[in-house]
């Protein structure tokens, strides 16, 4: 008995020390809407606090450091960082990574997400490394960036030299602006990657390389004269606490998004920066993160009509373009959001608009991107041409090579502003229809190819690809006839060893351009597409209409095939020509139609009066 | 700007020495004619409005009812171009017949009864309505909310129209019908040696 009441008041003792335990668990949070303070100690990966003066340094890591306050796995679940969970909803198609290889010709649209008419990076042999190593300059870390433990201590791999690339929290929400993103992927480059946010930090420098490290290489033993990267910190920022002030921002600002975001219009006739102001909210003093919002699931809200909920409520559809401007009928969660006006969005009257074309148009038809030209614009964008990083020899011809805007409709069967890449890469047919791409290296290596700057921007010629084509043909090793697809084109050799060139079909779903919705820069209501009348767009040579999209690709010597942007949107193009000659005589069809009604008017007058005087003849009872 | 002016400028001009042309031909030709205008020129007049009438409700009303989706393409292209011709095909007609009907005679000098009369009123009041509706909307008076109220309102003017002009052309129909069978029956009473009772 004794012994049940001692191991009673035992357990029970333990529940009341441990409640203040439990009570204590869980991030550290102000619930303040002041902005925090971040003056806080750094910790490495091992959770030991970064002593500045220390030799040798560790890098610190955003996965302790931040992980006091911020729930870093939570995080870890955000839009920008999952592109590699099957589980999450793909949503509308966006701007895919590029595989370039301009000595073999290879412009190809990556994606983990299964959006339609982009492919697999494995289907080129990418491993996650090759990913991480070809386009981390512009990965936020995270992800493919982060794999599992049994990847990370494989020694047959590089990971456990380079370390795992973690979420680069300053990345985003430095407000300070001495965060260095380009530095970071300077850092990705050597393979650094476990030091890349210490040495994109404005109080860190690392010497060193971790890709002149052997792959056998361990920290703990390392082999004689193999010297790890070295980490610098800046003394002087840090407090005698060894306290670091880091200037964060919830709301990040606009130029942090830029550094992965940039489209820029690389047409010879283009206008110079200076002479735009780029995106009409972030003129008027917004930020993108007032619209593309998130909880600390980090799940942004990429603003377009029926973008999944992925558990944050219909309020999903308020951030849009017509939810903040027009208002919705969705049912969120405050009545007064469903009214539009956030921010205090003006509510556009498009005066003499029919309602049609609110239903048939997206709001970026008229509203975003460049005003359409008789041929779209070729534009860099950062995740594509890895803008934001210094480069010399930039030029317009750099692959790959991207359209804009093409007028498109989407599955919904609504009219929007689209990028548009035509892909260009070698494979092989088999017998059976199937399709085997083949990596660039594979290419280059079997044709002897070098991969120098010169050749960059300098397109195939046919006798190359001719070439080429027979190389590939005459490995025995190989089974399937080899093609090289490039500008909407399919390039095989004939029997005769001759180069046959073969339009795509629109059967041949795996050869389509890829496009993805474009929604900046917005324009100003005044610089809109119908803001000088409706022959903006209905007129016999509206390059709205009968724009043309050539099949761009890294081909020499031959004009491309060309697609009128009516095609794209699934217009008849007669009746276009029709619709837009009519409105040459739609004004004096409208002048006459009016004096047709004053003429009505002066007919129902001259009889309606007199029956108004009898009327009031038999009210006032005279005959 | 200009050369908007100058084109509808020409246009005008030419339709007023055609209109002016056609006035003169009619002025000569009335000496030796009777007052009331012509019933057969009139009737074949009208039959146009009803089946321009008939064409605009089949491009509009056609593609809502049977495809369940608003007027694009080719038959919005029919639709607008028979909509201008229809509304001075409709005038034309208020013109030839208003005079008639206000004195309670239809073309051919018959009389009309009161029902005939309100449809013809209605037949010809309800062209400007739906004319304005949509002319209207081809301005920038309206915004956004004030192009569907004018959507709706075409839509219902014009349903009514066709009600209209259904109800008038059946009641031109029977009249006409039973205006042949009294005559047809006086003439047998003729023969039967019975006299027609006499006036009260």
């Amino acid at each position: 008995m004794n012994r049940c009441l001692a191991m009673l008041a035992l357990v029970l003792s333990a529940l009341v020390w441990s409640a203040p335990a439990f009570a204590a668990e869980g991030p550290l949070q102000t619930g303040s809407r002041a902005r925090y303070s971040h003056r806080i100690n750094l910790y490495d990966a091992d959770n030991t606090i970064i002593d500045p003066a220390e030799r040798p340094a560790q890098p610190w890591a955003t996965s302790t450091s931040c992980a006091k306050c911020h729930s870093v796995g939570v995080i870890a679940g955000g839009w920008h960082f999952n592109a590699v969970d099957e589980s999450v909803d793909p949503g509308r198609p966006g701007e895919p990574w590029m595989l370039v290889d301009a000595a073999t010709g290879t412009q190809v649209p990556l994606s983990q997400r299964d959006w339609p008419g982009t492919r697999r990076p494995e289907e080129f042999g990418l491993t996650p490394w090759d990913f991480v190593m070809r386009f981390g300059r512009h990965l936020p870390g995270g992800g493919v960036g982060t794999p599992p433990a049994e990847v990370m201590n494989d020694f047959s791999t590089r990971w456990g030299v380079a370390g795992p690339l973690e979420i680069d929290c300053l990345l985003c929400h430095d407000a300070e602006g001495r965060h260095d993103p380009a530095e970071r992927g300077r850092q990705i480059e050597v393979e650094n990657f476990r030091w890349a946010v210490t040495a994109a930090s404005p109080f860190a420098l690392v010497r060193g390389e971790a890709s002149r490290l052997p792959d056998h290489y361990d920290p703990m033993m390392p082999p004689a004269g193999a010297v790890p990267p070295q980490v610098l910190y800046d003394e002087g920022r840090f407090d005698a606490d060894d306290r670091v002030y880091l200037d964060l921002a919830r709301r990040v600002p606009a130029d942090r998004c830029y550094f992965c975001h940039t489209t820029s219009e690389t047409t010879p006739a283009a206008a110079e920066r200076w002479q735009h102001e780029g995106d009409v909210h972030i003129a008027a003093g917004m930020s993108c993160a007032d619209c593309h919002r998130h909880g600390i699931d980090h799940q942004v809200v990429r603003g377009y009509e029926g973008e999944p909920e992925r558990g944050r409520g219909s309020v999903v559809q308020t951030l849009t373009c017509r939810g903040c401007h027009l208002g919705t009928d969705e049912d969120p969660t405050s009545q007064a959001v469903a009214l539009g006006g956030r921010l205090g969005a003006p509510r556009p009257l498009h005066r003499g608009l029919p309602p049609i074309h609110l239903e048939k148009l997206s709001c970026t038809a008229c509203h975003s991107g460049g005003w359409p030209g008789e041929q779209p614009r070729m534009v860099q964008t950062s995740l594509a041409h890895g803008l934001g990083i210094a480069e010399r020899g930039r030029h317009e011809q750099m692959l790959p090579l991207i359209q804009s805007p093409v007028f498109i409709r989407d599955a919904g069967g609504v009219i929007a502003p689209h990028k548009l890449v035509w892909p260009a890469f070698w494979g092989r047919r088999g017998e059976d229809g199937g399709l085997e791409p083949l990596a660039p290296e594979a290419v280059r290596r079997a044709a002897r190819l070098r991969e120098v700057e010169a050749v960059q921007g300098k397109p195939l010629e046919l006798a190359e690809i001719t070439r080429i084509l027979g190389v590939l043909a005459a490995d025995s090793r190989a089974s399937g006839t080899p093609f090289y697809l490039a500008g909407g084109m399919v390039h095989e050799l004939d029997e005769a060893g001759e180069l046959r060139r073969t339009a795509i079909t629109p059967e041949q779903a795996e050869f389509q351009p890829y496009a993805w919705p474009l929604a900046h820069d917005v324009r100003p209501a005044a610089q809109s597409l119908g803001a000088r009348g409706c022959t903006d767009c209905h007129a016999s040579d509206s390059n709205f209409i009968f724009g043309q999209v050539a099949a761009l690709g890294p081909v020499a010597e031959v004009e491309p095939p060309t697609v009128a942007m009516h095609e794209w949107m699934g217009l008849d193009g007669d009746l276009q020509q029709f619709w837009g000659m009519a409105f040459i005589f739609r004004p004096v069809g409208k002048l006459f139609g009016f004096i047709a009604l004053g003429l009505f008017g002066l007919v129902l007058l001259a009889y309606a009066l007199p029956g108004v005087r009898r009327l009031t003849g038999m009210v006032g009872g005279v005959r | 700007m200009f050369s908007r002016i100058a084109l509808a400028a020409f246009v005008l001009t030419a339709l007023l020495i055609a209109v002016h042309l056609v006035l003169t031909r009619i002025r000569g030709a009335r000496e030796d004619r009777p007052v009331v205008p012509s019933g057969g020129y009139s009737l074949l007049l009208y039959l146009v409005v009803l089946m321009v009438g008939s064409a605009l409700a089949v491009t509009g009303f056609g593609t809502a009812a049977l495809q369940g989706q608003v007027m694009t393409g080719f038959p919005l292209m029919i639709h607008v171009s028979l909509g201008a011709g229809w509304l001075w095909l409709l005038l034309a007609l208020a013109l030839a017949w208003a005079e008639q009907v206000a004195r309670g005679r239809d073309p051919f000098d018959r009389p009309l009864r009161l029902e005939q009369r309100v449809m013809f009123w209605l037949l010809v009041g309800l062209g400007p309505w739906v004319g304005l509706t949509a002319l209207a909307a081809m301005t920038t008076w309206a915004d956004t909310a004030g192009q569907h109220l004018l959507y709706e309102l075409h839509r219902y003017g014009g349903l009514a129209w066709v009600v209209v002009a259904a109800c008038h052309f059946y009641l031109m129909l029977v009249d006409g019908r039973s205006r042949r069978l009294q005559a047809r029956c006086v003439s047998t009473d003729d023969r039967n040696g019975m006299a027609a009772p006499p006036a009260p």
